[in-house]
């Protein structure tokens, strides 16, 4: 091989050398894009997880709450018994020279609503975005989050509205979460169902009987107290820790 | 950093919500208002409550005018239906209006066709639902429902029985749920499947613990992630196994109960109970009128296997009864707590004869019939330390008055009518028996059986209720709790049976009070006739008969002795003697005043913690202030385990300080006592006492006081600040009391605390004086009446006689009888006599003559009016009205004044006490403002005056809303004037720039369809008819 052929050779290997160098920086460039990627990601789930947390702890604690208020999370002057460290709500108001009471009528969309004013005032005591801020990322919360509470016979699933973009500084990336959804095992629509049946004995003919009814529905534990001069039910599912209380004002 | 920031965020919100809660209850306790308004909405947002007028959103519908929310039209109570939820019973229209419900008066819903129950099948899920309801929720849904008749509960969710499970899968959970649940979860649903088959599960591993599931028998596993698995073990119902946790262990159990809580009280209770049963628990005696003061009642029951407890109401509102069935050769109890309505029997069974007391009694459940009265079952219990039950006690007190006589001037005084007062020795104790009977009231046990003497006072005439009269010794100044037996005999209670309540004569016993009382008062007034007849020595009516009688034997005797000759003489002067022996005979009685008044605690707080102590039985404030005096209530503890009883005074070891307590004497005070200074009149009232520094009860004796000896309380046996009585003393004798007050923690002065003072010595030269008159003088008689029992009483021992014209007392023919002895309460003499009385009025000229002789020179003139009948003239409104607001308006006429009366109303026919006073009322005009809606209405009102005249009237009207304004049908003007013709009668004012209605000029046709004006260049005008509807300003160009 002569020496312009070795040359040729040389010459050749060096493209092919600083191509490779090339292509690996190249390639460099895009695993660096690839791992950047991944963290905006983290981010976003350290975000949810955050959110998803402060949703399940407050939700939690009101619809423990407002079982145990009697439906009510917001008790007003004159309409609970205070109780066992509890101001249990009157969910039937007595009536002048009668054994029967006067329905209050709480409906279930007035317990959704309760749950999804006080969650959505709490929760801005426990969501702080500030704390996911830093030199990398922008987060940006689109609107005003908007709770929403679905009570079911088991479950009561909470879900929030939250529209968040979180944007990576470095690269202008972008990523976001919209919704935000917890569902607490607490059997609240079902112990309202045996509520209302107890309510609408004690209006109509003043007085309920909960030995008969626990013998036929035997899933339901239903305990009546009597602190003069109110009545007080307390119904529990025998599988269930979660308890609804309410009063009948005597 | 996060977690940090989670844990700060928790503390602070903690922080916040524990001040914040403090604050709140803080305001609680402070901020009491007078509820007096029934609000359509409050400011804080919620509907129809009865509050403080200051919490009524202004903007709309408020009533102070009325006693409760359910009487105005936007409160009135009916069915709300038309809602997600079903239908409402009993609910206020405005509650229901706001929430978009139907409104509908059949409170009941009954007659609602929404409202009738179906099974409402939704996909898997079954529920008995109304119609209505049923719809709403497939909506919300998105599901067509499915509908069926059902008539239970059960047989509707036996529809569902198949309904589908299995394992919803959705991104990171795994959860074993029904179609329709995982439908919400928006989940991926695998029909049939358990969690832990599926490889998309596998972090849950199978039949990882058993457990139970709701509404099933059987006992399931459960995989590691919770969720349920094939039955593990299979329990049955019906055959008395369900799944359960015994000992730690999820297994079939039984939904019997092995062993159930063994009250010491009771005998029949403790051991194995099955599932279903009830029985009653009591803390002691009950029945008869025996319960115990704090004491309270249960229904316990077995209910799959556990045993559950509910308190019948408080206060003995509600008692326990229970009847026995016998299933398969077995017993089987129930139980139920039931209203005590025990609380009309004295006062609604005793007014009639005893034939229809006992049809009264026998018609009650909660009373009984002890033979001559009506008492209740269990007696009702009260906040007897307010004195909530006073006027339930005083309805047992009673005055016995004692008779003596002697036959001549030389024979011994005997015991002459009601000897029982004094020669039973357990007479006061049957007294107090039917005290206690009336609801905690006189001497008892409380539940943990201390016994309390206070409840019980006697007072006696001019002296203590323990010593001797004429040789008769008595003590009936306190009560031996011996005679209920020990406190063992209590503790113990017999059930209240069903049989026990039914109507028949076999029913608890009381010892037997009432009979005897009225045996007493029977041979008493008998032989108090008889001795009037046969000795003319009793104050009586028939008293110038008798001496018309002695007249004539001493006339005939005369006369024998002018026939007889010297052996007649001899005879007749032997009767004469005899006969002016026996004219010199002489009578005296004493009034024992037994007071009947609510129990009280011992003193002292030591078993105050006694309340807490007992987990099974809650503490109550009923049952903490049983417990004694310095016994205080926390209420904001109530349902926790927190102390709610303690001893609010613990370390209390002083007695109280004692001063004097003499208005208008002067007194000098001495160590341990006081001596009023200066002569007390004879025979006038005289009122005096002690101050104590603190709350304490005082009791009294007219000789040194020893320990243990029972003495009579001074001034009532209430704990108070001033003890005082009044007293009629009498003439030259030295009075001394010896008096010992204790505190509420029982400290009591150790050395008698002497009040002393003497009446004036000279003779008695003053005709005794009417101190007052019942019916008062001057006053009304209720309409018709022509026999009137009437009472003077007197300020000394006399007797009194009256006439229909001014005379000497010896003229006068009628007779008062007076006692002997004063009246314990007012240390007055009382007279009574039965008046004829003509209308329309009466007038009675009164003497009296006292034991010195002493008479009236001038009469008492006493008056009585008759009344006219009662009636009420006119009444409003009737007929068809419209209106938005309606008046109740009523005019009476006639009666005691001229009309006036108190009024009150009620929408159906009650009695006078259980109706609404008229808001503008106690004259002759009454009004009542109702704010009513559409709809016919039927209002009963009662008057009274103040002879107790009653008129009665129903007012039936339609009230039909008059919304339409008036408008103007026709308009035109003359020469002068602008000329309207409305559609309606209103009133119409004017201006010739805009107005506020009421500053306008008046068109001078008020209430008229026909209005003018002069003719201006042009005009505002504005028109509203009677219910205020505007026509809205207009404006005329002529």
């Amino acid at each position: 091989m002569n020496k312009k052929a070795q040359m040729i050779m040389f010459v050749i290997l060096g493209i092919l050398i600083v191509s490779t160098l090339l292509f690996l920086i190249f390639l460099r460039g895009s695993l660096t894009f690839i791992s950047r990627g991944g963290s905006l990601d983290e981010e976003l789930i350290a975000i949810n997880q955050h959110i998803s947390s402060c949703l399940h702890d407050i939700s939690e604690q009101e619809i423990i709450a407002i079982g145990k208020q009697g439906g009510y999370i917001k008790t007003l002057e004159g309409s609970f018994r205070f109780y066992n460290d509890t101001t249990i709500s009157y969910l039937c108001y007595n009536m002048e020279s009668s054994v029967k009471c006067r329905t209050r009528l709480l409906l279930k969309s007035d317990m959704e609503d309760s749950l999804n004013e006080a969650t959505s005032i709490l929760l801005a005591s426990c969501i702080n975005l500030d704390e996911f801020s830093s030199n990398q990322y922008i987060i940006t919360p689109e609107k005003d989050w908007k709770v929403s509470t679905s009570i079911g016979d088991n479950s009561v699933i909470v879900n929030l509205d939250y529209p968040i973009k979180v944007t990576s500084k470095a690269t202008g990336d972008t990523r976001t979460n919209d919704r935000y959804s917890v569902t607490h095992n607490f059997p609240l629509g079902s112990l309202y169902n045996v509520a209302n049946r107890i309510i609408s004995d004690e209006a109509a003919i003043g007085e309920f009987d909960p030995l008969p009814y626990m013998l036929v529905n035997k899933q339901y534990k239903i305990i009546k107290l009597k602190p003069f001069p109110d009545k007080i039910y307390v119904i529990k599912k025998a599988t269930s820790p979660y308890i609804f209380q309410f009063a009948i004002q005597g | 950093m996060y977690k940090r920031g989670l844990l700060y965020s928790k503390a602070l919100s903690q922080i916040i919500i524990i001040l914040a809660a403090t604050f709140y209850v803080s305001f609680l306790a402070i901020d009491v208002r007078a509820l007096n308004a029934c609000c359509e909405k409050t400011i804080a947002g919620d509907y129809c409550q009865y509050t403080d007028e200051a919490n009524c959103d202004q903007s709309v519908r408020k009533n102070n005018a009325i006693a409760s929310c359910e009487q105005t039209s936007y409160c009135q109570v009916g069915c709300c239906y038309g809602l997600d939820s079903g239908c409402f019973k009993s609910t206020s229209k405005a509650s229901c209006e706001v929430k978009g419900g139907t409104f509908s008066t059949d409170a009941s819903c009954s007659s609602i066709n929404e409202c009738k129950q179906v099974c409402c099948q939704l996909g898997n899920e079954c529920q008995l639902n109304t119609q209505d309801a049923c719809n709403n929720l497939a909506d919300s849904l998105g599901i067509d429902p499915i509908i069926k008749d059902a008539n239970t509960e059960q047989q509707c969710l036996s529809y569902c029985k198949l309904e589908e499970t299995g394992c919803c899968t959705t991104p990171g959970s795994c959860s074993y749920s029904k179609y329709s649940e995982c439908q919400q979860l928006s989940g991926d649903f695998n029909p049939g499947q358990y969690c832990s088959s599926l490889a998309s599960c596998s972090n849950c591993k199978k039949q990882s613990y058993k457990s139970c599931v709701d509404g099933e028998d059987d006992v399931y596993w459960f995989d590691s992630c919770g969720n349920r698995e094939e039955a593990a073990q299979d329990c049955d119902y019906l055959t008395g196994t369900i799944c359960g946790e015994v000992s730690g262990n999820v297994q079939c159990k039984s939904v019997d109960c092995a062993e159930t809580y063994d009250s010491p009280a009771i005998d029949y209770d403790g051991g194995p109970r099955k599932n279903g049963e009830s029985w009653c628990e009591y803390e002691g005696a009950t029945g008869g009128g025996r319960d115990l003061v704090g004491s309270r009642q249960y229904r316990r029951s077995c209910v799959n296997g556990e045993e559950l407890v509910e308190p019948c109401a408080d206060y003995r509102q509600e008692y326990c009864i229970q009847g026995t069935l016998e299933l398969n050769g077995e017993r089987f109890t129930e139980a139920f707590c039931v209203p005590n309505k025990g609380d009309g029997c004295v006062s609604e069974c005793n007014d009639g004869n005893l034939g229809e007391n006992k049809k009264c009694c026998d018609n009650s459940p909660s009373c009984f019939w002890t033979g001559a009265s009506c008492l209740p079952v269990v007696p009702e219990g009260s906040k007897f330390w307010e004195g909530q039950n006073s006027n339930v006690c005083a309805q047992a007190n009673q005055d016995f008055i004692v008779y003596w006589s002697k036959a001549t001037g030389i024979s011994d005084w005997k015991c002459a009518g009601n000897c029982q007062v004094i020669n039973d020795n357990n007479f006061a104790e049957k007294f107090d028996s039917y005290c206690v009977a009336q609801g905690d009231c006189g001497a008892y046990y409380n539940y943990i059986g201390q016994f309390s003497q206070d409840g019980y006072t006697c007072s006696r005439s001019g002296g203590s209720c323990r010593g001797s009269i004429h040789g008769d010794r008595f003590n009936l100044a306190g009560i031996d709790s011996r005679y209920f037996g020990s406190f063992e005999n209590l503790k113990k209670a017999t059930g209240l049976e069903f049989e026990k309540l039914s109507i028949n004569d076999n029913k608890v016993s009381l010892p037997d009070a009432v009979l005897f009382i009225g045996a007493i008062f029977f041979s008493g007034g008998v032989g108090l006739i008889l001795y009037s007849f046969f000795r003319g020595e009793v104050i009586s009516e028939y008293g110038n008969y008798i001496a018309t009688a002695v007249f004539a034997v001493a006339y005939s005797l005369v006369q024998l002795g002018i026939i007889s000759g010297p052996v007649g003489w001899a005879i007749a002067a032997v009767g004469i003697v005899i006969l002016i022996l026996s004219m010199t005979g002489k009578k005296d009685d004493t009034t024992f005043s037994l007071s009947c008044e609510p129990w009280q605690a011992t003193a002292g707080g030591k078993d105050c913690t006694k309340c807490d102590a007992d987990s099974l039985h809650p503490c109550t404030e009923y049952k903490c202030k049983s417990l004694g005096q310095n016994c205080e209530y926390i209420a904001e503890n109530e349902g926790t385990s927190r102390p709610k009883c303690y001893d609010v005074n613990p370390n209390d070891i002083n007695s109280p300080i004692l001063s004097p307590l003499v208005s208008g004497y002067s007194v000098k005070e001495e160590i341990n006592g006081y001596v009023v200074t200066q002569p007390v009149p004879a025979n006038k009232r005289f009122n005096f006492g002690v101050k104590a520094s603190e709350l304490s009860q005082c009791r009294f004796s007219d000789e040194p006081i020893t320990q243990d000896e029972s003495t009579d309380y001074f001034g009532g046996s209430y704990y108070s600040i001033n003890h005082n009585i009044t007293i009629s003393p009498l003439s030259g004798i030295d009075y001394r009391y010896y008096l010992r007050c204790k505190d509420k923690s029982g400290n009591e002065n150790q050395k008698d605390y002497v009040i002393s003072f003497e009446t004036d010595k000279g003779p008695d030269l003053t005709p005794p004086f009417i101190e007052y008159t019942s019916p008062r003088n001057n006053g009304f008689v209720m309409h018709g009446l022509t026999n009137i029992t009437s009472d003077i009483f007197v300020n000394e021992a006399a007797d009194c006689r009256y006439s229909m014209t001014d005379k000497a007392y010896e003229s006068m023919t009628g007779n008062f009888n007076c006692l002997v002895s004063q009246d314990p309460d007012s240390a007055l003499y009382r007279c009574q006599s039965s008046l004829v009385f003509k209308e329309p009025s009466s007038s009675y000229y009164i003497r009296c003559k006292d034991n010195s002789t002493n008479i009236n020179t001038q009469s008492y003139l006493y008056t009585l009016k008759g009344t006219n009948e009662l009636v009420i003239t006119s009444k409003k409104p009737e007929g068809k009205i419209v209106a938005n607001a309606q008046t109740l308006e009523l005019t009476t006429a006639g009666g005691a004044e001229s009309g006036k009366s108190y009024c009150r109303f009620a929408p159906e026919d009650l009695p006078y006490s259980a109706m609404i006073d008229f808001f503008a009322t106690n004259s002759s005009q009454h009004t009542q403002i109702l704010a009513l809606d559409a709809g016919t209405y039927n209002y009963h009102v009662k008057c009274r005056d103040l002879a107790e005249n009653e008129a009665k009237a129903k007012l039936a009207f339609t009230v039909e809303i008059d919304n339409k304004p008036p408008t103007i049908t026709r308009l035109y003007k003359d020469s002068s004037s602008i000329n309207m013709i409305l559609s309606e009668p209103a009133v119409c004012e004017y201006s010739t720039k805009q107005f506020t209605f009421g500053s306008g000029t008046n068109m001078p046709e008020d209430n008229s369809i026909t209005h003018s004006a002069p003719l201006l260049s042009g005009y505002y005008v504005e028109c509203r008819d009677q219910s205020g509807n505007s026509l809205g300003m207009v404006r005329i160009f002529p």
